[in-house]
């Protein structure tokens, strides 16, 4: 994991929902639903939210929401679908004062 | 009640075909085809709607930025039309209100007012509005009865700025427009062309004369030029800027928009000092308005009309945070319930009575997330007059528990609720306002 929590979270892909629905991706475009299962994290508790295009870096990025672990994740990979690094964050940090709850 | 299958089935698959059509269109879509597009959907939407569908959007944004903007809002947009689609299915040949707002951004100003004419209650403000602003775009009885004027409108800045001028008159004069309009065009069908020109004509003018427009020759001009006219909104402008731009009408709204979410205890605090130096809010100068909305803002954080009555789709909380619609969506539904029970149990027993009477004020479970009911609430006397009713009863520390434990129902009643499917939420909160009526001992209309 390459670094946590959801200021870094928000200042590297945005605003969490803020993000794009599709992503184009050589030529073609993707859901998010089709994203999950393109880099095989279509699983049940996961629940996709946005995707963004890291331009700079030549990447893309999905977050999806880890109902199990209670985490946002944010998942980057590359033109191919090759996995590069994941952050996430405890839901938490987005539910204000109640953290514990 | 009625339910056109049909016409559900062809709606919802245009609707889906539509969406995706769209998504897939839209990595080339150049900008003004962006802004057309979204001018074309949030034009149907109520001011709720919009604030939380395009957030952030503006069409001064860069184009890649707006692109990301749009793709996210045609597939929310797209769900909200389906759920608009729900609730009308058992509406059909109930008149302009069996119509969706996609519908009617499809029919003639022609057919709307007809409509009209036989239930004028069945427009909310900011549609009649809309409706207005149309007929300013009604040079002649053609366009008047030609359903593809909504289309053309959308593209002219000018339309836009008449509906944002009308929206700021007083409601009176809202509906008197609206009653001068249904008045004139009764006689419309049975007149000859020039009686129709002039009659439209003469319309047009109580409309430019009640916004203060000076003219009607600028309205096509700018054809697709970026709105607002005057350049970008700026994201998020501080408060004292924002108040710098109110009128004193809208100061005193603004804090009892405030005021309407304080417990007892912030209000003693915030407000009760002044109490001494005037008679009433009414009274306060305007600088003195201004410095205190500006207090109350920082220690009650940002606010909307709807926190009490929308909590449950949205995340809204009366007492303590907000939760963002995003992360809300994402919880549990047992959670969201638990959060919203707590938030029911921070309440303090005057914010818990102004939540169960805008509940049992709003006539239907659209009104929930209608912000001109909610608003116009603050000044209705049935809404003061259940408050004092619920909080005389309830003021005993045993009777108080009472409402704690009937606030809790109807919080868990309007959950469960929007949990319902879409045919069933009306009747369910129908049932909610007779629990709550029921619970009351309620034996005679407020």
């Amino acid at each position: 994991m390459g670094g946590s929590g959801r200021d870094y979270i928000e200042a590297r892909y945005g605003k969490l929902g803020d993000g794009a629905t599709i992503l184009l991706i050589e030529g073609r475009s993707y859901t998010l639903l089709e994203l999950l299962e393109v880099l095989g994290l279509h699983f049940e508790d996961i629940r996709p939210i946005d995707a963004c295009v890291l331009a700079d870096e030549d990447l893309y990025a999905i977050r999806y929401f880890d109902s199990e672990e209670r985490r946002i994740v944010a998942y980057e990979f590359d033109r191919h679908f090759r996995y590069v690094r994941e952050v996430s964050a405890h839901i938490a940090e987005w539910l204000g004062e109640d953290e514990s709850f | 009640m009625r339910v056109d299958h049909t016409r559900d089935q062809e709606m919802r698959r245009y609707l889906l075909a539509r969406e995706a059509q769209l998504l897939a269109q839209l990595p080339s879509m150049g900008e003004e085809e962006l802004r057309w597009t979204v001018r074309i959907f949030a034009d149907g939407l109520d001011e709720a709607s919009k604030a939380l569908l395009l957030k952030g959007y503006s069409e001064y944004l860069p184009l890649e930025a707006m692109r990301a903007v749009v793709a996210a809002f045609i597939p929310q947009y797209t769900r909200l039309a389906l759920q608009d689609l729900d609730a009308k299915s058992s509406m059909v040949g109930e008149g302009l209100r069996g119509f969706t707002d996609e519908e009617l951004q499809g029919m003639s100003s022609a057919e709307k007012w007809g409509l009209l004419a036989k239930n004028p209650d069945a427009l909310t403000s900011s549609q009649v509005a809309r409706e207005l602003a149309r007929l300013l775009f009604c040079r002649t009885p053609d366009l008047f009865l030609d359903p593809s004027l909504p289309l053309a409108t959308i593209e002219y800045p000018a339309y836009f700025e008449v509906q944002e001028a009308l929206a700021v008159l007083p409601d009176d004069t809202l509906q008197e427009l609206k009653r001068i309009a249904l008045d004139q065009l009764e006689t419309f069908q049975r007149g000859s062309y020039e009686e129709r020109q002039k009659t439209l004509d003469a319309l047009r003018g109580k409309i430019t004369e009640a916004i203060g427009l000076p003219t009607l020759d600028a309205l096509s001009e700018g054809r697709m030029e970026r709105i607002p006219r005057k350049g970008p909104i700026l994201p998020e402008e501080p408060p004292p800027l924002f108040l710098e731009d109110m009128s004193l009408e809208e100061l005193r709204m603004s804090l009892k928009v405030l005021a309407d979410f304080m417990s007892l205890e912030e209000f003693r605090e915030g407000l009760l000092p002044l109490k001494d130096r005037y008679p009433s809010f009414y009274d306060l100068p305007e600088e003195e308005l201004k410095s205190l909305l500006r207090r109350l803002a920082f220690t009650m954080g940002d606010r909307t009309i709807l926190d009490y009555t929308a909590r449950a789709l949205f995340g809204r909380m009366v007492t303590g945070s907000s939760i963002s619609p995003e992360v809300w969506a994402l919880l549990p539904e047992e959670e969201k319930l638990q959060r919203l029970l707590a938030d029911c149990d921070r309440m303090d027993l005057v914010q818990a009575a102004r939540h169960i009477s805008r509940t049992f004020l709003s006539p239907s479970s659209k009104a929930l997330f209608d912000v001109g009911v909610q608003l116009r609430l603050l000044d209705d006397p049935r809404y003061r007059a259940l408050q004092d009713r619920l909080i005389l009863q309830f003021a005993s520390p045993s009777q108080g528990e009472r409402l704690r434990e009937l606030n809790r129902q109807v919080t868990a009643l309007v959950w469960e609720m929007e949990g319902a499917a879409p045919e069933a939420r009306e009747g369910r909160f129908q049932e909610i306002r007779e629990a709550i009526a029921k619970a009351l001992s309620f034996n005679e209309v407020l």
